[in-house]
């Protein structure tokens, strides 16, 4: 059998292309800005910080859930260990403190009708050390709901600004514009939309301006 | 405390089968027909993934030590079959600016092998078998929805000597390849999958069990 000329180059260039086949990544945008409006600064956790460890004040009841399942949904933003946070029972301990105000919420599941705004909000700050941006440890995460509303109102925004807020304490310090980013001002929606992620990992591969806190 | 004992109890048994392993291949032999041998060495592996997140990044397990046993009978003339098991463990480690641990990796290995004696004291092999990628952290990873089994095809390299009666050492190089993807790379939006070799070096002895015509 006479093998046609040029044949076995480009078999042994089809074996070499199969041989490097790589899966194509997607693009990942930046979606909104990731500095803090008011200092300009980035941040992120580095390695050497991991598991960024969460503390719940002790009258949050469902708010510790909704902690819970944040850093679990923030994780999964994720595909090369980035971000894992864990609880501690310690404040002493904690990274990041939370505090529910005025005290535990009415119970129930949250579900997926769209949260009523006005029946919950929360605040994340940050302290850095003087003349220095380093981070002091911790970050405050303060969220409060309005008695006035209806108990299933108030879980299904406790449930959404709780994990907005935990999306704060991983650096994400804007927000977004669109209303389906689980970064919106307002959130609607109950988990990091691709645009979340896409940002997260943005800001994980990005140099910070503002130093993690001493160990300790 | 008590996840030390745990370890040390679900070691015990695999310390006793390689104990036991050893001290058989050690004991006098007759003329073999089928032998069973253990090897250590050490397996590396190309990209598993790489990724383009402000900066490309390059996602593969570290250089790993792995343990071998296998066991093998003649077939006619000078070929030989051979089953094996491999378990190897390290980092996957992701390679930008920097390098960062992703997670620890065990990966099993179980191979049917056809050798054909080139000489008195050189074999090629061809081997098909099954990767079975057994992460240690799922969450935050690439592994966060699973790991992957994969098929494997290779082949191998393999040049022994008698050392005592019915006691053979051997020096094996090895190589394989498979296709590598996982259920959370493709929710994130990877399409395709990355085409991953790997090459293993190992020393290995064998001893040879119950009565059987030459065959090498």
């Amino acid at each position: 059998m006479r093998r046609r000329p040029g044949s076995l180059p480009a078999l042994a260039a089809a074996c070499v292309a199969v041989a490097c086949e790589t899966a194509a990544a997607p693009d990942r945008e930046l979606a909104y800005p990731l500095e803090d409006p008011r200092s300009g600064l980035t941040f992120h956790w580095t390695p050497g910080d991991l598991p960024v460890r969460y503390w719940v004040s002790d009258d949050a009841g469902s708010v510790r859930d909704f902690v819970r399942e944040g850093l679990r949904t923030w994780a999964g933003a994720f595909l090369l260990g980035e971000f894992r946070g864990v609880m501690v029972a310690d404040p002493a301990e904690a990274d990041v403190l939370v505090f529910v105000e005025p005290g535990a919420p009415p119970p129930g599941n949250p579900t997926d009708d769209p949260p009523v705004l006005g029946a919950c909000g929360g605040v994340t700050g940050y302290d850095l050390e003087p003349d220095e941006d380093r981070l002091v440890r911790p970050f405050r995460v303060t969220v409060e709901w309005d008695s006035r509303y209806a108990d299933g109102d108030v879980v299904n925004c406790l449930e959404r600004v709780v994990i907005h807020e935990i999306g704060h304490t991983i650096g994400l310090f804007g927000h977004s514009s669109n209303e389906l980013d689980l970064m919106h001002a307002n959130p609607r929606v109950r988990s990091p939309s691709p645009a979340d992620q896409a940002s997260a990992e943005v800001l994980y591969h990005t140099a910070p301006t503002i130093t993690p806190p001493v160990p300790g | 405390m008590g996840r030390s004992v745990n370890h040390a109890a679900g070691a015990r048994p695999a310390a006793l089968a390689v104990t036991a392993l050893a001290c058989g291949l050690v004991a006098p032999a007759a003329q073999a027909q089928v032998s069973l041998g253990i090897g250590v060495g050490a397996v590396a592996s190309s990209n598993l993934v790489t990724d383009s997140i402000v900066e490309v990044i390059a996602v593969r397990p570290r250089i790993a030590p792995q343990l071998t046993i296998r066991v093998e009978r003649p077939l006619s003339g000078r070929y030989r079959v051979a089953g094996e098991v491999s378990v190897s463990h390290s980092s996957v480690m992701a390679h930008g600016d920097t390098s960062t641990r992703v997670t620890g990796l065990t990966l099993w290995a179980p191979v049917i092998a056809i050798e054909a004696a080139a000489t008195a004291w050189l074999g090629a092999e061809a081997r098909l078998g099954a990767l079975i990628y057994q992460p240690g952290e799922r969450e935050s990873t690439l592994f966060s929805d699973g790991a992957p089994i994969a098929p494997t095809l290779g082949l191998g390299l393999r040049a022994e000597r008698g050392l005592t009666s019915g006691i053979r050492g051997s020096l094996q190089l090895r190589y394989d390849l498979h296709r590598f993807t996982t259920t959370r790379l493709r929710v994130r939006g990877f399409t395709g999958e990355t085409v991953v070799h790997r090459v293993a070096l190992s020393v290995a002895i064998h001893r040879g069990f119950g009565r059987a015509p030459a065959s090498r």
